[in-house]
């Protein structure tokens, strides 16, 4: 918790702001407050103990529980279901919105990137009744269909959110696109289909990954717009944990929370880090 | 990041395949999908919350978002991100200076413990402080008996927001200052600058307008966060009840022209978020390679 606490120089300079203990103090101080109970909760869900508070021995109980409870499992497929449908539409729609974007010049090209953005501005809550009002009035939603079927609401409405999120991150990615190459492939008689697969797809792979990634985190993470288009049947994971928490905070819920924590971290982990890399490779 | 550099500082025009040379129809064709995507998933949603809330005129609107509780929500809004957003504008600055100009051991670990609230869902966001300070968590019995509410009260609300939104002000700064490197402030220092004078004369002038766009996500988020806010708020009406629960609230009793004219105040406030947002990018280009 204390990593900036330990600089290693030991006489701190002008610049070492950080060096001095008011800083240090401020740093550490808000790393504790939000990272410790984060903490808690993961150490607390192998606690031996129907209560949270005194540690009781190590057990593997909960997740066990979790593991066979059949609501959370349903609420949990529902979610891996959701996302990886709402995935695979965001990033078909946000590379082509993304492509569309960069290749072509429109008149209103300003307000259309400027509408990509609304989604990473707008509250959740107000999409959320948006989409509700949605699926019953504009587009009146089937309530009563087979399994994924039920889901596609949901799934409509997380690509909604999630594909701007991809575009953004292909867009970047396509800004380090060196135009040259498509003149060279053009050059030697490439039609433009082949050298949109052949020379820009794969330019735009890395871009793809990580939105795909991120896409599929925010879908599986999402509570509020899930949360007003789910019906009793296609409760997801978050939105079950939710309704757990209300009921009361039991070490199933921390199992619960640790898994979803685990499954979400680790893909960001790995988003953030394709972003990172594929920016520093290729200077343009 | 910030070795990818926006489209629009690409001059280099293309002889060939330029947009101008493109048939009519692919043209027709592009601008119809794009505007079909956007106008589809994301404009037309949007203008149900401004349809609905208007569906029985301005005056009903304006009521729902004059009453007592919509005001008391629209305070407490403002009132959490005016305490979240300067918190966590000041922690980015601090922690980006650690991680863009210093070396030390454990460095990746706080750069993934920045970027962590990104991935948590925002309803285990909540949870966690529910468990730490709620009547049944670690500090709740000592809390209550020293007459200290934070579950379910306006200091959980502040927490809960703080986490949420903790990354957006260091990630935007950390490549930012990463790129600029420390040879300004070593230059200054040298001529017997303070390290304050430093900070304030050299480095606050080079980040402003990364630190500008920092707050403004900061600020969009803390001011539309339901999940995280939903779960340690006691959505006690004019207390504890911030915009988007009160959205909520109305909803679920049937004032669906109340909800939605809360809902539109938010978007209209996203709105304006979104029009700085712009302004921002024109005026510091390179801030559009920046992904989310």
């Amino acid at each position: 918790m204390t990593d900036t606490a330990r600089l290693p120089k030991p006489k701190p300079g002008p610049l070492d702001y950080l060096a001095r203990w008011p800083l240090r103090l401020w740093v550490a101080g808000t790393a504790l407050f939000l990272y410790a109970p984060l903490i808690t909760l993961m150490v607390f869900s192998f606690n031996n103990s129907r209560r949270n508070i005194v540690w009781r021995g190590f057990t593997l109980d909960y997740y066990a529980q979790v593991l066979q409870d059949e609501s959370l499992q349903h609420a949990f497929v529902n979610s891996l279901t959701i996302a990886f449908v709402s995935t695979l539409l965001s990033v078909i729609l946000g590379a082509a919105t993304a492509l569309l974007l960069w290749r072509f010049r429109f008149t209103f090209k300003l307000g259309l990137e400027g509408a990509l953005s609304i989604p990473i501005v707008v509250p959740e809550i107000c999409m959320g009744v948006a989409f509700l009002v949605f699926f019953t009035k504009v587009v009146p939603w089937p309530t009563a269909l087979p399994w994924p079927l039920n889901l596609g609401a949901i799934i409509i409405a997380h690509v909604s959110f999630s594909f701007s999120f991809v575009a953004s991150v292909v867009r970047a990615r396509l800004a380090s696109f060196n135009r040259e190459m498509e003149e060279a492939a053009r050059d030697l008689g490439a039609s433009e289909w082949r050298t949109l697969m052949d020379i820009i797809v794969p330019h735009m792979r890395p871009g793809l990954f990580a939105g795909g990634l991120l896409a599929f985190t925010l879908s599986l993470d999402d509570f509020v717009i899930t949360f007003f288009t789910s019906g009793p049947d296609t409760i997801t994971f978050p939105v079950k944990v939710y309704s757990m928490i209300r009921f009361s905070v039991t070490p199933e819920v921390n199992a619960a929370s640790t898994l979803l924590i685990v499954i979400t971290v680790a893909l960001t982990a790995i988003a953030l880090r394709m972003q990172g890399s594929d920016a520093g490779r290729d200077p343009s | 990041m910030t070795a990818v550099a926006p489209s629009r500082s690409h001059p280099r025009s293309r002889p060939r395949a330029s947009a101008g040379t493109d048939p009519l129809w692919i043209r027709v064709l592009a601008l119809t999908a794009v505007i079909g995507f956007l106008g589809g998933m994301i404009l037309l949603p949007l203008a149900t919350v401004f349809v609905e809330a208007l569906s029985r005129g301005l005056q009903p609107a304006w009521e729902a978002i004059r009453e007592h509780d919509a005001l008391a929500a629209l305070q407490l809004t403002l009132v959490i991100a005016a305490i979240a957003v300067p918190f966590n504008a000041l922690f980015g600055i601090s922690a980006s200076w650690a991680v863009a100009k210093h070396d030390f051991p454990g460095k990746s670990l706080l750069v993934s413990l920045i970027d962590l609230p990104f991935s948590v869902s925002p309803v285990v966001a909540g949870l966690i402080y529910v468990l730490v300070f709620g009547l049944q968590g670690w500090f709740g019995p000592w809390l209550q008996a020293h007459g200290i509410s934070i579950i379910f009260a306006v200091p959980g609300i502040v927490l809960a927001t703080v986490f949420v939104t903790f990354p957006f002000v260091a990630r935007e700064l950390i490549p930012l200052m990463e790129a600029q490197g420390t040879d300004e402030e070593e230059a200054a220092v040298s001529m017997g600058a303070s390290g304050l004078m430093t900070f304030l004369r050299v480095t606050a002038p080079n980040i402003r307008w990364g630190l500008a766009y920092g707050i403004l996500l900061c600020n969009a988020r803390a001011m539309g966060e339901f999940g995280a806010v939903s779960v340690v708020s006691g959505h006690i009406r004019g207390r504890t009840d911030t915009l988007p629960l009160h959205v909520e609230i109305l909803y679920n009793e049937y004032d669906f022209v109340g909800a939605f004219a809360v809902a539109g105040l938010l978007c209209l406030m996203a709105l304006v978020t979104l029009a700085l947002k712009t302004l921002l990018e024109i005026a510091r280009p390179e801030l559009d390679s920046h992904g989310v």
